[in-house]
């Protein structure tokens, strides 16, 4: 583009009789390159899919070896349990039930607005998804029977972008969001369903590594992040089995042994037609959703379990009482829940294309763990629209690629580049690069007549020659350009390569020359004439010089080396090192 | 293959051939001189004129005359001095008393080749009567038009070095060469060889003619069908337009002169066998062409630069358009 754009400019000069350097244009052309070439590579190394493999496989490595070392550590005694920090996580760790905020009556949950989220895409991506996405903020394993809290956790460092490693699953799909908070300063990372990356450094919370609680960031304000949601439609969910990991199984489906016999006794007549679990926590879900809502109700007796009085002695509440029911319920139904706390959806912003996210949007729901989807959000409350799983199967939703092609430049953000990264980007850049530039340009030139590509063809020639420093004028005509370029060969190769390849040179090119002195100026050329050859001929001619000028640097540079007074000498080390020069 | 229908019995290789005949019988007398030989034939197959610029003694009248005995064409020689009249030239009516009426006695003019040695010693007047001649192909005497001889071709010397007591010739007059051309010195060499054999006898004494008069006219024909791709013309309008613009002349080449870079470089086409101009062609004639029709500013003259140098850095200046860039 730039040399197209110089060779304008100097038609422009030459229209008003402007001076200007003839050798400009390649150095322009040259400049435009190098620089074409630096943003190919850059947005190779950004982009690349051959380079997260290698990530990945660097990291494995590094991973692996860093725990074995860890492991090895402990058990030799060399590290000791880390310092007791302050944790930053402890006031989430046991919130409590009910929480207080949610106590009093309806208007006194202010409308204020908390944050905005902006989602990605949304609604145009996603229009095929029924249910809003909720933010959440932390997952609860263990009931107490009054309330709610994790178990231990672990806290890591977490880099920014670094990826979270929440598996994908079937029927998930890749949201980005952005949150502005407008009213809050908390650092609780909010997102929706299962957080991939975030842009901020910050601390993660996991109980075992596949079991995130929750993230604290490093700073307030705004943030964006990258989330598994799952869009599972009713099909898929159906289809799921029994199949739950280790670490489910463990904590997911754990109750306190003083639950009242009533409990499970309602959750297994609730459930005892639904034949998949999908279709247990549906019973269950359908059940709580008909009692009433309200948030005006007394305080919980201390001395009964917290879901046995909502569900036999309160009959109504808000979303924490119905959140805990419903895993309890499931809990007891045999399939394994877990209570969340957040936000929901808020009111969406057709005019500043958010979501706008009040106090009174705090909220407490439930997921429900499925093998193959993973965890899937249900809403028990009464008074919210349900989560509707999507009757449209989710296939349709191409999810597999969605995340295919997100997941991985995830990865390659995530790690820093070493060297060698960088040179496969490089050198597979270039050899791309170069591959496409060949083939493009033969296909135009051969969309070309031999006659319009004739003197695209003298031109390279000529830019051939001079960077073989063959003397030239603008004026030579093809046949001049031809004897001085081979005067010029013949003065390379005087003291290096064998004669021959200079009489095929010379033998080719004259050949060429000609056609192309005919394809130019003879009247009654196309006739006749098989287009195939002019082509060969540059192919060959071109491959030859290429050779040629790499002799004629390699020539030069021994004779600065080497020295004036060496010139001599230089001459036979030229000699013998041209002769392993490839033809 | 070729797109010229023949003329008579002549191809383009047929001109070549011929050409290539003539060239060399010349070259038996004039030695090593190949080029100008080879320019002043073409300047015969274009019916042109030719100035020879040079000093005395370079073979300037032998290559005149070997032209005209190889091609059988009838040669004259005016030596020009100031008390030559025009009627030395053209001819004269004379009053024959036997049958009492005006009797027109043809003079040099009225021969194919005509040597006009040392033309700017002539006065004007007869500088003009000859030009005038070379011109319209045709002379008039007391009223009466005498067409000259086909063909017709005038090869005038002048001598650079002398300037006293000659009238050089106007610009306008100097248009009307088609090439002037300069001899100069034989190499050294070509020298011997020319001592050798002018040792007993001299060559042209011994000369044959290689081709006739009718023939030279059918050459003359065919030359004219070479042919010149668009990207040609541009390159001569390019070249002449450049000389135009030269800020170093005060006077670029005419209209005149394209044309005759035009025509001279078809027939260096077809002495080449070929019938189709390349820029080769037109680089060639150039100089030859159109240094005599331009003028250098007076402020270059001192620097001592001639047309022929600004011919030569135009050549070198101006791009020659290849194929469709």
């Amino acid at each position: 583009v730039a040399t197209v754009q110089h060779t304008r400019r100097e038609q422009g000069w030459e229209e008003v009789n402007t001076a200007y350097p003839p050798r400009k244009g390649r150095q322009i052309g040259i400049n435009a390159i190098t620089a074409s070439v630096a943003l190919v590579l850059l947005s190779a190394v950004v982009s690349s899919i051959s380079l997260p493999r290698v990530v990945e496989w660097v990291s494995a490595s590094r991973g692996t070896a860093v725990q074995g070392e860890d492991n090895l550590a402990k058990s030799l005694g060399i590290i000791s349990r880390a310092a007791v920090t302050p944790d930053p996580f402890k006031e989430t760790r046991h919130p409590g039930l009910p929480r207080a905020s949610l106590i009093g009556s309806g208007p006194e949950l202010s409308h204020r607005i908390v944050m905005t989220m902006a989602v990605k895409n949304y609604p145009s991506k996603f229009s095929s998804l029924l249910q809003p996405p909720y933010w959440r903020s932390f997952t609860y394993d263990t009931y107490t029977g009054h309330g709610w809290e994790s178990g231990a956790t672990t806290t890591s460092q977490y880099q920014v972008n670094q990826l979270l490693g929440p598996e994908q699953a079937q029927g998930r799909i890749l949201l980005e969001q952005t949150m502005r908070p407008v009213a809050q300063d908390s650092t609780y990372l909010f997102a929706a369903g299962d957080p991939v990356a975030v842009n901020l450094s910050s601390e993660v919370a996991r109980r075992s590594p596949d079991d995130l609680f929750g993230i604290l960031l490093g700073s307030t304000g705004s943030y964006e992040a990258r989330s598994l949601i799952s869009v599972a439609d009713e099909q898929l969910l159906r289809a799921e089995g029994y199949g739950y990991p280790n670490w489910v199984r463990q904590r997911f489906l754990d109750l306190p042994p003083d639950i009242p016999s009533r409990v499970k006794e309602l959750a297994l007549q609730l459930t005892a037609s639904a034949p998949t679990p999908y279709d247990r926590v549906r019973a269950i879900e359908q059940y709580l959703r008909a009692i009433p809502y309200t948030l005006d109700i007394p305080y919980p007796p201390q001395d009964q379990d917290l879901v046995d009085y909502f569900l036999f002695d309160l009959r109504k509440g808000y979303c924490d009482y119905y959140a805990s029911a419903m895993v309890v319920l499931s809990r007891a139904a045999g399939v394994p829940a877990r209570f969340v706390i957040g936000y929901a959806n808020g009111t969406y912003d057709l005019k500043s294309e958010r979501f706008l996210v009040t106090e009174a949007d705090a909220h407490a729901w439930v997921e429900v763990y499925f093998p193959g989807a993973g965890w899937v959000p249900f809403e028990p409350t009464a008074g919210r629209p349900a989560l509707h799983k999507s009757t449209v199967t989710t296939t349709d939703l191409n999810t597999g690629s969605t995340f295919a092609e997100e997941i991985p430049r995830l990865r390659n953000t995530s790690n820093k580049l070493t060297g060698w990264h960088l040179l496969l980007g490089i050198l597979s850049t270039l050899g791309l690069f170069g591959v496409t530039w060949v083939a493009v340009d033969e296909i135009r030139l051969r969309a070309q007549s031999e006659f319009k590509a004739s003197g695209e063809f003298f031109q390279r020639l000529r830019r051939f020659g001079a960077h073989l420093g063959a003397h030239l004028s603008p004026g030579d005509t093809p046949y001049e350009y031809q004897a001085s370029l081979i005067s010029r060969l013949n003065d390379i190769s005087r003291y290096g390569i064998a004669p021959e390849a200079v009489s095929k040179i010379e033998q080719d090119l004259s050949n060429f020359t000609r056609r192309i002195v005919e394809a130019s100026f003879k009247p009654s050329y196309s006739q006749g004439n098989p287009k195939e050859l002019i082509y060969k001929l540059w192919k060959r001619l071109r491959w030859r010089l290429s050779l040629m000028l790499l002799v004629k640097y390699y020539q030069s540079t021994f004779g600065r080396l080497l020295g004036a007074q060496f010139h001599q000498s230089s001459k036979i080390i030229v000699n013998s090192a041209g002769e392993d020069q490839p033809r | 293959m070729s797109n010229i229908e023949e003329v008579g019995s002549f191809s383009i290789t047929k001109v070549q051939e011929l050409g290539k005949i003539i060239i060399e019988n010349v070259e038996k007398v004039i030695v090593g001189k190949r080029s100008t030989i080879e320019q002043v034939l073409i300047a015969l197959l274009c019916e042109g004129h030719v100035l020879i610029e040079d000093v005395p003694g370079t073979g300037k009248t032998m290559l005149a005359r070997a032209i005209a005995i190889s091609t059988g064409l009838e040669f004259k020689r005016i030596q020009c001095t100031p008390d030559l009249l025009p009627n030395d030239v053209t001819g004269v009516s004379i009053y024959n008393q036997k049958n009492r009426d005006f009797e027109f006695k043809p003079g040099p003019v009225f021969s194919s080749v005509l040597l006009a040695d040392e033309i700017n010693r002539a006065t004007p007047r007869t500088q003009s009567a000859l030009l005038e001649a070379m011109g319209e192909g045709q002379v008039s005497i007391d009223g009466i038009t005498y067409p000259l001889a086909n063909p017709f071709m005038v090869i005038a010397t002048q001598n650079p070095i002398e300037f006293e007591g000659t009238f050089p010739l106007p610009e306008a007059q100097m248009d009307r060469f088609l090439l002037r051309l300069h001899i100069g010195y034989p190499s050294t060499r070509d020298e011997d060889r020319m001592l050798v054999m002018q040792q007993v006898n001299h060559p042209i004494n011994d000369l044959d003619q290689v081709l006739d008069g009718a023939s030279i006219s059918e050459i003359q024909r065919l030359v004219r069908q070479v042919s010149a791709v668009e990207n040609i013309r541009r390159y001569i309008l390019n070249l002449v337009q450049a000389t135009r613009d030269h800020a170093g002349l005060a006077l670029g080449a005419s209209p005149r002169g394209s044309l005759a870079l035009f025509r001279t470089a078809q027939t260096r086409a077809a002495l080449q066998g070929r019938d189709f101009i390349i820029p080769d062609d037109v680089k060639q004639m150039a100089v030859a062409c159109l240094a005599h029709r331009m003028m250098m500013n007076p402020e270059n003259i001192l620097s001592g630069d001639t047309t022929i140098d600004v011919v030569q850095e135009i050549l070198k200046q101006v791009e020659i358009p290849v194929g469709g860039v």
